[in-house]
């Protein structure tokens, strides 16, 4: 299958679609926010503190006055480079140390994988609590260790993937012909494990945003200055019965945000995969 | 048919896997895929290898183009021992072409990279040069030179076939291991193919160990047929020979289980062995046939008999036909 082929059998699955323009505009509002943000997003405005929305202010203001939509735009940037330092760590680490796991198997495949339990086993945010309280709070080491805990999982994907098409006949027919261990993993196993890795990518970037906000909420991901969404619901939920409309913003921007990269994980499983024919 | 120079032969190959019952127990047994077995294929030869499935005929395939190192026993290969040899020059001399015509292309290469790859892996000729071969050989096995745009997955069973078939002989081997390469495709498809290989073999003189479960398979195309039987050959003959005078109560037996188009004829003769083909972890004493074997002599419990030769150019190891040959002799 062809990348065009590809691109065409995710565009033909409309939520699929729909999410995946989502997510680019995330990110283009995210990378643009300095240019596209209708105001500086900590800017006080004291005459207008708590706004509901308005044509001034299209997500109003929050309680010193800053515009909403503005901090949502921030707030992306937050939440794009959370979901990249997230998923970098696994699949940097995790991916090739699980190939070669499957593909060595023996030994090093024994040890490596009960390595990889012992971390299975690690809860998430108490672990990104650990790092942040060793390393200092800001979003980069909160992110590292959520990039932690995404590993065994990649690692696991990729070892399983490996193990399946290292017995395949074609990497038979290319062993028969004098290929070595680069060439086999390089031409024939990292392609064909690839499709369900970037499905796997996109679900935990997704994922990884929540516990961005989640750990923001909790005071341990983005600091201020930075601007974050979990922040932000932290700061409404102290006003939330003044002004209830405040946390609806940051809310239904993480909630959507998540619903597209599920479902455009989705949409890839389906687009990348040469067995599922009908689409 | 007389052998000319052997291009290949096999002595005493075992393979044995270990099995592990669990693990906390520390006692292995070991499954015995293939227990000692001798088999020459001659230049420009087709060898037929015959068994039931689990007979070790895979395994021995596998050992002798080195995707399987033998625990016992050697290959030599144009005189050479396949242990000393470099296992990454031998692509250019052995081949294989497989049963599963879906799972031997990778579905994520183009079929003109598929074909080129032992090309690329030996460095043979520049980029240009490779496509022309490319070109050339599927040409050469019934496609078109457009094809090789084309993903695997677009192709029919057939036709990967000739795809994986031109991609055995992009380097010219002198020997291709066929694994059952026909079983998987339909009656209509499978002569084409069979016809494909022959030509071939005309063409280059390349010898073929051509792999299948039925008898009937490789009738058509094999010159010679070895019949093996849980692990170990039982009898070697011309093809001619074989389905004339089998001589082994197995070979007779699978000749007996190839269906019969005339009615009339059908069911006669017809010998229904026994039980199952007992496991290879703990093969039966003495002739490993004597569970099955319907002409089972009091001998054959105790005593494993050798393969020998009985008559010009073919082997049997069976009891009857040894007591058989040195009785003649008296009589002469």
């Amino acid at each position: 299958m062809t990348g065009k082929e590809m691109l065409r059998r995710f565009m033909r699955q409309r939520a699929a679609f729909i999410s995946g323009i989502f997510v680019v505009l995330l990110i283009v509002v995210a990378l643009l926010a300095p240019w596209l943000a209708p105001y500086p997003p900590d800017l006080p405005n004291y005459d207008r503190v708590m706004a509901v929305p308005s044509l001034a202010h299209w997500l109003g203001t929050d309680e010193l006055g800053r515009d909403v939509l503005s901090r949502l735009m921030y707030g992306a940037q937050a939440a794009i480079q959370a979901a990249l330092i997230a998923i970098i760590i696994p699949l940097v680490i995790g991916v090739p140390l699980g190939i070669l796991s499957g593909y060595l198997g023996g030994v090093f495949d024994e040890v490596f994988m009960r390595i990889v339990d012992g971390i299975l086993a690690i809860p998430a945010i108490l672990l990104a609590l650990g790092i942040t309280a060793a390393l200092g709070v800001n979003l980069w080491n909160a992110m590292i260790a959520i990039g932690i805990v995404f590993t065994p999982q990649f690692a696991r994907l990729a070892r399983s993937q490996t193990l399946q098409i290292r017995s395949e006949a074609y990497v038979y027919a290319a062993k028969v012909s004098g290929a070595g261990a680069f060439w086999t993993m390089g031409k024939h196993i990292i392609p064909n494990i690839s499709p369900p890795i970037i499905v796997q990518s996109s679900f935990n970037m997704s994922f990884a945003i929540l516990v961005e906000a989640s750990l923001s909420f909790l005071g341990l991901g983005a600091q201020s200055p930075q601007i974050s969404w979990g922040g932000m619901i932290q700061q409404a939920y102290s006003l939330m019965y003044m002004n209830p409309w405040l946390i609806l913003a940051p809310g239904v921007a993480i909630m959507l945000t998540m619903l597209a990269g599920n479902i455009m994980g989705d949409g890839l499983r389906v687009a990348l995969d040469p067995k599922l024919k009908k689409v | 048919m007389m052998l000319n120079e052997p291009l290949l032969e096999i002595n005493g190959l075992k393979k044995y896997y270990p099995k592990k019952d669990g693990f906390f127990q520390g006692k292995k047994s070991w499954i015995k895929a293939v227990d000692g077995m001798d088999l020459t294929i001659g230049k420009g030869e087709t060898l037929g290898l015959v068994g039931e499935s689990g007979c070790g005929k895979s395994t021995t395939g596998r050992m002798i183009v080195g995707l399987e190192d033998p625990t016992e026993g050697t290959v030599s290969f144009q005189g050479n021992n396949l242990s000393q040899v470099d296992k990454r020059e031998l692509g250019k001399q052995m081949q294989m072409i497989f049963q599963d015509p879906f799972s031997s292309l990778n579905p994520r290469m183009k079929v003109s990279d598929v074909i080129a790859e032992p090309l690329r892996l030996h460095k043979v000729g520049s980029r240009i040069e490779q496509q022309k071969r490319v070109d050339e050989l599927l040409e050469r096995v019934g496609l078109r030179s457009e094809h090789g745009r084309r993903f695997p997955a677009e192709f029919s069973g057939g036709q990967r076939q000739r795809i994986g078939i031109a991609r055995a002989i992009a380097l010219s081997p002198s020997l291709i291991v066929c694994d059952e390469p026909v079983s998987a495709l339909d009656v209509s498809i499978q002569a084409q193919v069979l016809n494909l290989l022959k030509d071939l073999q005309k063409e280059l003189g390349v010898s073929y160990l051509f792999i299948a479960h039925g008898i009937q398979a490789v009738k058509y195309i094999s010159d010679r047929i070895a019949v093996m039987y849980l692990g170990k050959i039982v009898e070697v003959a011309t093809k001619e020979e074989l389905f004339s005078r089998p001589q082994h109560p197995y070979t007779e037996s699978l000749l007996s289980a190839v269906p019969r188009p005339d009615p009339k004829l059908r069911g006669r003769d017809r010998i229904i062995l026994k039980g199952d083909l007992p496991s290879p972890e703990n093969p039966p004493s003495g002739c490993r046939f004597h569970t099955r074997c319907p002409k089972v002599m009091d001998v054959c419990k105790q005593v494993e008999p050798a393969l020998q030769v009985t008559r010009e150019g073919t082997y049997a190891a069976c009891h009857l036909v040894s007591e058989a040959e040195m009785k003649q002799p008296q009589e002469a």
